[in-house]
């Protein structure tokens, strides 16, 4: 991270990158603050850690057209600049991408649910966390689904942090199939007890790297997508159509369930998104820059058992 | 027709579905009064979000039709629609909605008589599931 850290401030002082985008540390320890400088000597204050809870891929539409920016990103998130370089919303050139080894990310809503506690202070010790030198709590169990079920990237990075990547281990999504076993109307009532405490806060969206549309179909009044309102219905039809827009374009990078203060399990949704494209389509999406978007393209042998 | 029938909301292609279901009409065959049917230019204009807004709103049951692969009147508008409706249809049944409620099809103008057994085989479909109305419904 040191020398990393040299050659950023190095970068920016000989103005080959404008500012750098990462995150410090805050008054909540649970939660990193997304940083931006310009400023060499701010370079030493950025931290790497689990508690880093946005993909920064998300801010970079601010920053468009103001040069080179560097940014730090876990494999997911990589995943997630490269979606939105084939859909040509950035442009390679324009970004300068510090690859960061990935240990997870914690949720820190679940943290915060779990020790029940005003966190005042956390400290990684191999698969827990310590929290204010008292409660220990199992990272497993306080990250978003995705993390353990996390696809890999064709790596594309201009400088790497040194570290070992500790993902947790891949669970090929049994998870999600295991759900797949439920009835319908178990299934409805998993998510009738999960999804029922969503605020429509969209918080998840705001968040989200392939939500940048100016106007979002849950604002347009003709067609009028999603009625107002927190009946079950309309939240599960935001949700769906949400997904919808999300399929070969999220990179399950759980920072929409990250970002959520009710800890509804989005990554649920999204996991099972990335399960289907790869088991049926041979899909992950953003594995590279070139790769085309799911939706955009067809093949003429694609799946089509379902259809009479 | 029973008011306790189902609703059965249909997207038919204008090029295919569409008159196939007009030579199942000229030839008299008699098929399901319960498919309501909403013309459309072709199975690439369908956007997969009708579905949500269908089944929220009442229909019982969607059906989509279009032109076989290979016969697009666009060329390609149905194995764009192919990949739509894949994902749309696995969202669908993974937050419980009943498959039943959901069916895809091609039918060309020539198939008369697959139009028909399409409508009854859809209609039978929806009666089957238990509950009557969608878990998407909700009463305006
Ligand atoms: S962040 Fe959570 S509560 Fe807010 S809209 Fe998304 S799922 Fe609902
Ligand atoms: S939907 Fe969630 S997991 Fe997927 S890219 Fe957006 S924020 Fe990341
Ligand atoms: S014209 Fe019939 S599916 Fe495209």
């Amino acid at each position: 991270m040191e020398k990393v850290k040299e050659e950023l401030k190095r970068l920016l002082q000989e103005g080959e990158i404008k500012g750098v985008l990462g995150f410090v540390p805050s008054s909540s320890p649970q939660k990193n603050r997304v940083f931006y400088t310009e400023n060499p000597d701010d370079v030493s204050r950025f931290t790497v850690s689990l508690f880093n809870t946005p993909n920064l891929t998300t801010y970079l539409f601010r920053f468009k057209d103001k040069g080179k920016i560097a940014l730090f990103l876990r494999p997911c998130e990589q995943r997630a600049l490269n979606v939105l370089i084939s859909e040509g919303k950035i442009k390679r050139e324009d970004v300068f991408v510090i690859g960061v080894p990935c240990q997870g990310a914690v949720d820190p809503f679940r943290l915060e649910e779990q020790v029940d506690a005003e966190i005042n202070s956390v400290e990684v010790k191999d698969d827990k966390i310590l929290v204010n030198n008292a409660i220990s709590v199992y990272i497993k169990e306080v990250m978003p689904y995705s993390c353990r079920v996390c696809e890999d990237v064709e790596e594309d990075v201009d400088i790497k942090i040194d570290g070992e990547d500790k993902r947790p281990s891949h669970e090929e999504y049994s998870k999600i199939e295991d759900f797949d076993k439920k009835t319908p109307s178990e299934k409805w009532a998993f998510f009738k007890e999960t999804f029922e405490r969503c605020t429509r806060c969209y918080a998840c969206r705001e968040v989200c790297p392939m939500c940048y549309c100016e106007q979002c179909f849950v604002d347009s009044y003709d067609p009028l997508w999603v009625e107002p309102g927190l009946s079950l219905q309309d939240i599960m039809s935001y949700h769906l159509i949400k997904m919808y827009h999300m399929a070969g374009r999220c990179t399950n990078c759980g920072a929409c369930e990250r970002a959520c203060p009710e800890n509804i399990p989005l990554s649920l949704l999204t996991s099972m998104l990335a399960h289907r494209l790869k088991r049926d389509f041979g899909y992950i999406s953003g594995k590279n820059g070139t790769q085309k978007v799911f939706l955009g393209e067809y093949h003429y042998e694609d799946k089509g058992d379902f259809i009479k | 027709m029973d008011t306790k029938d189902p609703k059965i909301l249909s997207f038919l292609c204008n090029w295919c579905s569409y008159a196939g279901a007009d030579l199942a009409g000229t030839s008299r065959l008699q098929y399901p009064p319960n498919v309501r049917v909403i013309r459309v230019p072709c199975s690439g204009r369908v956007n997969p979000q009708f579905i949500v807004k269908a089944l929220r709103d009442g229909a019982d049951g969607v059906w989509i039709s279009g032109c076989h692969p290979g016969d697009c009147h666009y060329n390609s508008g149905n194995y764009f629609a192919r990949r739509r409706f894949y994902i749309m249809k696995e969202l669908i049944e993974f937050v419980g909605i009943e498959p039943e409620r959901l069916t895809f099809s091609w039918v060309s103008a020539s198939e008369g008589k697959k139009f028909q057994e399409m409508a009854i085989y859809v209609t039978e479909r929806v009666k089957k599931v238990k509950d009557k109305k969608s878990p998407l419904y909700k009463e305006i």
